[in-house]
């Protein structure tokens, strides 16, 4: 039954946090709590030759200075398990214990009674560094004078796989009259929630127990994390979220600091915090994306693709993050490089390249930015190489509703979908007919106009919602792929549930509320999600892979249908019936048949109260669940541009978003996703980028070097729904966090490209700021041939390519 | 660090119409004697560079950032927080509501440097274009929502606060000094 499911109801979080009562990391300070400060590396790559703390061991309210070697004492470095074929497993200490490998990395520990002391004796640590020459390009780093960052990984290459759907690929491009070829960089970014990371950790001797308040999105692998590395049971270690700011994936990985905020407080029997600032957010909170891409299609004179291939590298930092190794961008880049379209052959070579930077992990649509990106430069590079419209080509080569399940080349099967309807839609959305009309008129009068349209189309699908399957087939072992909840009857005859998926500003405690209502066929104002706490849910993993919805409405579903069976024979006996002849209806049990005849949950409630005194607290039930493999949502954006050619300035006229992620819970929030997902894909592409220079220092190491998008930078998002549901998932729902990260850079790419392409230069570097416009523009202008070579183009895919450029090849 | 850094200074201030009175280093940030000193969690910090605005509160009426002010700066002074905002704990400001009714917050923390910012920007426009607001909330920065539902609720929260009688004459006023 739906009831609350599909309508827009106000959420049930906001009042407590529009009234600033919300309760986040930095909020907890309980009493004697101690304060953490880290002394981080100054260099990108050193070799650490002597830390003094003297002064600071003895700088007033200081309790506690740790270094690497001390620290190792106390606790045992975090093993990543990853089973995957081509991937190399290095030691990543909590604290530097011999080699500092980014510039941030954590050094030395403080801990003090306030955390103005704790920085004050920060600063009196003296470290001896011995400097060693630093990478931070993937070239830099694969060049033969690199300096080895792990002696387990020879040549820096952390992970490698070279994958072909089958031995036709070449013969298929050899023989293909048509190909295109785009060469493109995606900048080093970062999810940047605006609360920092945070740790605050308590330890109870007398019960030998830890409990852990943390800023994350993956409680349940932290306990593991914080079991593991300081040889506790997991039974010992509790993990409670409180609200969190925003997440975005950096919180998804487990941290060296959160993991030292516990040893501290084991070791002095005090609760000790560490809250991020800005700072160090930048330097050490997980990177993303800095991928470059050598890609080609083969194709028909039609402009059906015959084939694909590519040629993928990530700088993926110092380490592989926890709990996910160095294949995040890689492998999610070449997995889905195909797109919702439908490719023969394909094959891929991709490889995470490790570079002196902050350890890369999740970020909003990790791996498919970049493959989206680049299957729709694709596309619109064979567009304009046939002389056909980009959205025609499109059309031809879109899968077709009537051929799920589908699977792909590099065998994902995509469950269902509508992808040639979003895009048309989404085209009629643009009136797209009329706006090329009005670009050819514009370009045709040869006017003086500086500024040009451009529209640039995405399409996209992505997958959501995984399962243990899919970390399994990743040989990601330390990710469980499960999700439980625990559903409490209170006395009153309210529910009150929590689930292993965190709360991290995604509206899920009104979300799954929602479905918990419909289940039980109650208001929901009777109904209570509750933050999670690894206490109450037995096992999950967490908030990440837009699995909230998916996973969450699975494990609330079974553990409602357990509830149910134990609430049964209460039913039956207050009612005077057989077990059989009661079933669930409308807020409780009533005879079968007859709705009017029955006991509401209040009066079960009351009724378990009554009848047994050891349920007087509440009948609970836990139940785990194990999502599919993958679910598959996807959408179309189109952008529409105007590009001043004399300033470098995009500006957004129109931003169209058809989505479907299935069935909807509740539209604003869902548009609330498919709003922020889409700001952060247009930051990604018109103006953020980490950069580190050649000696590996980050100098985007303030927000007013690294420039997130402001209210006057976005335009309005205007979003149109489709709901396919999901045949694999309970109630079709399948995944919405991140799909408008997904499909943004693309669009504007694509459309920048389109502005600019009377111009003959192609965009191959993100972001597109006005400073790289402005020189794109100049390009052209100081050029006679409008195919220039691109200094940028990296030579890592061998073969007869123009990198950047399609290739007609005579047929 | 020199004693004049750490030597603790008697602060006074009114803060949400109440008298309240610390002790703070004068190196202590206005932000962290708030949140610490006062006990008000509801201001955060969210760069502690003066750029995101997450700690903006309202100093004698006007928006400041408390992580760009040292607490003895405000002594004397008259703060407001999002703690004093709404009325009263049955009743939410205009603001608020018009927040919780156009899903303008998903995760709340850059929220309450929002909402003073436009308490404020709204008595001096209180008939704003989308583009006004949008350059009015240029200064703050949010992660989750684009903006969209932002700048849709602080539209709405105009609407609401010139319907009421005790503002229509001060929106009214206002609207004929802005021309």
């Amino acid at each position: 039954m739906r009831a609350a499911v599909g309508t827009p109801i106000r959420r049930v979080e906001d009042e407590r946090l529009l009234r600033g009562e919300g309760a986040y990391l930095d909020d907890l300070c309980p009493v004697g709590t101690l304060h953490a400060a880290f002394v981080r590396s100054v260099h990108a790559h050193a070799r650490v030759v002597s830390v003094d703390a003297t002064s600071s061991s003895i700088a007033p309210g200081v309790s506690l200075v740790l270094d690497g070697p001390q620290l190792e004492k106390l606790a045992q470095p975090l093993e990543t398990r990853i089973t995957a074929p081509g991937c190399r497993q290095v030691r990543h200490p909590h604290l530097v214990v011999d080699r500092a490998r980014f510039v941030g990395e954590p050094v030395v520990l403080v801990v003090a009674d306030d955390v103005y002391r704790a920085r004050d004796a920060a600063e009196l640590v003296e470290i001896d560094y011995d400097p060693l020459p630093a990478v931070t390009t993937v070239d830099t780093a694969l060049a033969d004078w690199a300096p080895v960052l792990h002696d387990q990984a020879p040549g820096n290459v952390l992970f490698e796989r070279q994958v072909a759907s089958d031995g036709e690929v070449d013969a298929t491009f050899d023989a293909a009259p048509v190909t295109a070829t785009v060469t493109m960089r995606h900048p080093r970014v970062t999810g940047l929630p605006i609360e920092n990371r945070g740790a605050l950790a308590d330890w109870d001797a007398r019960a030998q127990c830890l409990t852990v308040w943390s800023s994350t999105q993956s409680p349940h692998i932290l306990r593991g994390a914080l079991a593991d590395s300081l040889d506790l049971p997991a039974e010992s270690v509790r993990v409670i979220v409180p609200d969190v700011g925003g997440g975005f994936g950096t919180k998804a990985q487990i941290y060296p600091e959160e993991i030292i905020v516990a040893v501290a407080a084991r070791y002095l029997g005090r609760p000790v915090k560490w809250a991020e600032d800005r700072q160090e957010n930048l330097l050490a909170a997980s990177h993303a994306r800095d991928t470059r891409i050598v890609a080609e299609v083969a194709a028909d004179r039609e402009g059906t693709i015959l084939a694909m291939r590519a040629d993928i590298a990530c700088a993926v930092g110092a380490y592989g993050a926890h709990p996910y190794g160095p294949m995040l961008e890689p492998m999610g880049t070449a997995s889905m490089l195909p797109g919702p379209y439908a490719v023969p052959h394909y094959r891929f070579q991709t490889r995470g390249v490790a570079t002196n930077a902050s350890p890369e992990g999740a970020y909003r649509g990790v791996g498919m930015v970049v493959a989206t990106l680049t299957h729709e430069r694709l596309i619109d590079e064979l567009a304009r190489t046939l002389e056909l419209d980009p959205a025609d080509v499109r059309r031809r080569n879109l899968i077709p509703s009537a051929s799920f399940p589908y699977a792909t080349p590099t065998g994902h099967v995509y469950d269902s979908g509508a992808y040639a309807e979003a895009l048309s839609r989404a085209l009629a959305r643009v009136s797209y007919d009329d706006l090329r009309a009005e670009q050819a008129e514009r370009r045709s009068a040869g006017s003086q106009d500086c500024r040009h349209l451009g529209v640039g189309i995405s399409c996209y699908v992505e997958y959501t919602g995984m399962g243990s399957r899919t970390f399994q087939t990743r040989g990601m072992l330390s990710v469980p792929g499960n999700e439980a909840a625990w559903v409490r009857l209170d006395l009153d005859g309210g529910l009150t549930a929590a689930l292993s998926i965190p709360a991290i500003g995604q509206g899920l405690q009104t979300s799954l509320a929602q479905v918990l209502a419909d289940e039980f066929q109650v208001p929901v104002a009777q109904v209570r999600v509750v933050q999670a706490d690894t206490a109450l849910t037995p096992e999950g993993s967490g908030a990440f892979g837009s699995r909230g919805a998916v996973a969450g409405a699975g494990a609330l579903h079974a553990a409602a249908d357990r509830l149910k069976e134990r609430l049964l024979p209460l039913a039956a006996e207050l009612l005077e019936a057989a077990p059989v002849d009661v079933e669930y209806g409308a807020g409780g049990m009533h005879l079968r048949g007859a709705p009017d005849r029955g006991v509401s949950l209040a009066t079960l409630a009351m009724g378990i109260d009554d009848a047994d005194r050891e349920h007087a607290a509440g009948l609970s039930v836990s139940a785990a669940y194990d999502p599919p493999v993958a679910t598959f949502a996807s959408a179309t954006h189109i952008a529409v541009v105007e590009v001043d050619v004399e300033t470098g300035l995009v500006e957004i006229r129109r931003y169209v978003v058809v989505e479907d992620c299935g069935p909807i819970i509740n539209p604003i929030i869902v548009e609330g996703q498919v709003h922020g997902a889409t700001a952060q894909g247009i930051g990604g592409v018109l103006f953020e980028e980490l950069i580190y220079d050649v000696g590996g220092q980050l100098i985007t190491a303030s927000l007013m070097d690294y420039l997130v998008p402001g209210a006057t930078e976005l335009p309005t998002i205007e979003i149109d729904h489709l709901e396919t549901a999901s045949p694999l998932t309970v109630g079709g729902y399948k995944g919405v966090g991140e799909g408008g990260t997904v499909g943004a850079p693309a669009a504007i790419a694509n459309a920048i490209a389109d502005a600019l392409a009377p111009l003959g230069v192609t965009v191959s570097e993100l972001p597109l700021s006005p400073e790289r416009v402005r020189a794109l523009v100049r390009e052209r202008s100081h050029t006679a041939a409008p195919t220039t070579s691109h200094a940028s183009t990296p030579a890592i895919m061998a073969g007869p390519h123009n990198a950047g450029h399609s290739l007609v090849r005579p047929s | 660090m020199s004693d004049a850094a750490t030597t603790r200074r008697k602060i006074q201030v009114t803060v949400n119409g109440r008298q309240a009175e610390g002790e703070a280093e004068p190196r202590k940030l206005l932000s962290d004697f708030i949140r610490e000193d006062l006990g008000l969690t509801g201001t955060h910090v969210g760069c502690e560079h003066g750029v995101c605005g997450a700690c903006t509160v309202l100093l004698d009426g006007e928006p400041v950032r408390t992580c760009l002010m040292f607490a003895v700066q405000a002594d004397g002074h008259d703060l407001l927080t999002v703690e004093g905002l709404a009325p009263g704990p049955d009743q939410l400001h205009p603001i608020q509501e018009a927040f919780w009714e156009r899903h303008g917050l998903q995760c709340g923390f850059c929220t309450p440097g929002f909402l003073l910012t436009i308490k404020v920007y709204l008595a001096e426009n209180p008939d704003p274009t989308e583009r006004e607001v949008r350059e009015a909330l240029s200064g703050n920065l949010c992660r989750c929502t684009g903006y969209q539902n932002i700048v849709k609720a602080t539209l709405r929260a105009a609407e609401i606060l010139r319907s009421e009688p005790e503002n229509a004459d001060k929106a009214s006023t206002k609207t004929t000094q802005r021309d």
